[in-house]
């Protein structure tokens, strides 16, 4: 069990050449976030504003149920 | 002489985004705990984790089909539709609008486990099978799916005897101590047992992620698919399975939830997916795939209820805790697009 467990994880190491016809395996994922576009930097802006409106947001509603 | 304390402030920075989320959720819970001291008593804390652990465990299987990069949107109307069964089958006989009179015997509650679960696994067989065979979008196929369960369970209620759509209620006894007996540790410390069932369901997947071939296999497709194929992972085969125990997990969880919550009707499960998805995304668990640990689906799915709990404890009106709910998701995908975006 614990051998064919390594073994799987031998396999499971990326390849990065085709077996048969040693071109370059394209490594870019197609996932839900491969299409974005933005820097760090905006992403960043993006983060605090929402933590912001998340706060404010917390504060109205704490704020309107007490007073 | 004393050392000087560098402080790399953009490693500060950077620790403070990454932990954002964490960071608010710990803020929301000192400051209910402030102007609410009788907040953090032990009851309360027990209430959260038992109204944790059957969404929690839904937050189990959800978490294999989001480390494979996919979702899962019928987790609710599945959730609906196997408790529905359930609950059908597990009215106490002395009740005269029982869905089946010709019951008259309490059945053995392994006939109603089996079919809740045998349900929900044929609903993520059918997502399994769009996903992996027909490489069909998770978003489509579930959704799908999910309306079919939620006509099925609409139908299945509204033919009752009476010919009323009422909910399913009234459970033999049996059936509910599954869920609302207790462990008493002490007079003040009673543990529901379904909190028990969450833990054992945890390891189990805990076993499975870590320890075995299917769980480095899931990790590998949800990586990266192509590589996986070459080096020799059966791609579809690995999809299946997860879904197939996502379906398990599933199943058990609307069992348990018909007995927690004592009454199915075809609201039963409505926005649990939303809940599950978010539990795990709050978790770390990456929507980008191959990224997520057991612990964190844990640990989001305490988090979630502990913030929904604070959020009705402090009276805050229900539709601005929808504002507040949606916020927390959208940051935790943020921080998660954030973290993809600085390995690439």
């Amino acid at each position: 069990m614990e051998d064919e467990l390594k073994l799987s994880e031998l396999q499971q190491e990326p390849f990065n050449q085709a077996p048969d016809k040693g071109e370059p395996i394209e490594r870019v994922k197609n996932n839900l976030y491969s299409g974005i576009k933005v820097s760090l930097r905006t992403m960043d802006l993006i983060i605090l504003s929402i933590a912001v409106l998340l706060i404010i947001t917390i504060f109205i509603g704490v704020f309107t149920a007490r007073f | 002489m004393e050392k000087a304390i560098h402080y790399n402030p953009k490693k500060i920075g950077e620790f403070l985004l990454n932990n954002a989320l964490y960071l608010i959720l710990g803020i929301i819970l000192i400051t209910v705990i402030v102007i609410e001291p009788r907040f953090a008593t032990l009851s309360n804390i027990i209430n959260i984790l038992k109204q944790a652990s059957t969404k929690g465990i839904l937050a189990l299987g959800c978490a294999g089909l989001i480390v494979l990069a996919g979702t899962d949107l019928s987790i609710g109307r599945v959730l609906g539709l196997s408790a529905a069964v359930t609950a059908s089958l597990v009215q106490s006989t002395t009740y005269a609008s029982r869905m089946y009179p010709q019951i008259t015997e309490p059945v053995n509650l392994l006939i109603p486990l089996g079919l809740s679960i045998a349900i929900a696994v044929v609903f993520s067989l059918i997502n399994g099978f769009g996903v992996a065979k027909l490489h069909l979008h998770a978003f489509i196929i579930t959704l799908g799916t999910s309306l079919i369960a939620y006509g099925l369970n609409c139908i299945y209620i509204e033919s009752q005897p009476s010919g009323s759509a009422q909910a399913l209620s009234t459970f033999e006894q049996n059936f509910l101590d599954i869920v609302n007996k207790t462990v008493d540790v002490s007079s003040a410390v009673k543990i529901p047992y379904v909190i028990f069932y969450f833990i054992i369901l945890a390891l189990i997947m805990y076993f499975i992620w870590n320890k075995t071939k299917l769980g480095k296999n899931m990790f590998a497709v949800g990586g990266n698919p192509e590589a996986a194929a070459v080096s020799g992972v059966n791609v579809s085969k690995t999809i299946i399975l997860v879904f197939l125990i996502a379906g398990v997990l599933y199943g058990i969880a609307a069992f348990l939830e018909a007995a927690r919550v004592q009454s199915v009707g075809a609201n039963t499960g409505i926005n649990y997916e939303l809940d599950a998805i978010s539990a795990c995304v709050i978790g770390g668990v990456s929507f980008s795939g191959g990224v997520g640990t057991i612990p964190g689906v844990v640990l989001g799915s305490i988090i979630l209820q502990a913030i929904n709990y604070c959020l009705y404890f402090l009276g805050i009106n229900a539709y601005i805790q929808y504002i507040i709910k949606g916020l927390i998701i959208i940051l935790a995908v943020s921080i998660d697009v954030r973290k993809y975006l600085a390995k690439r």
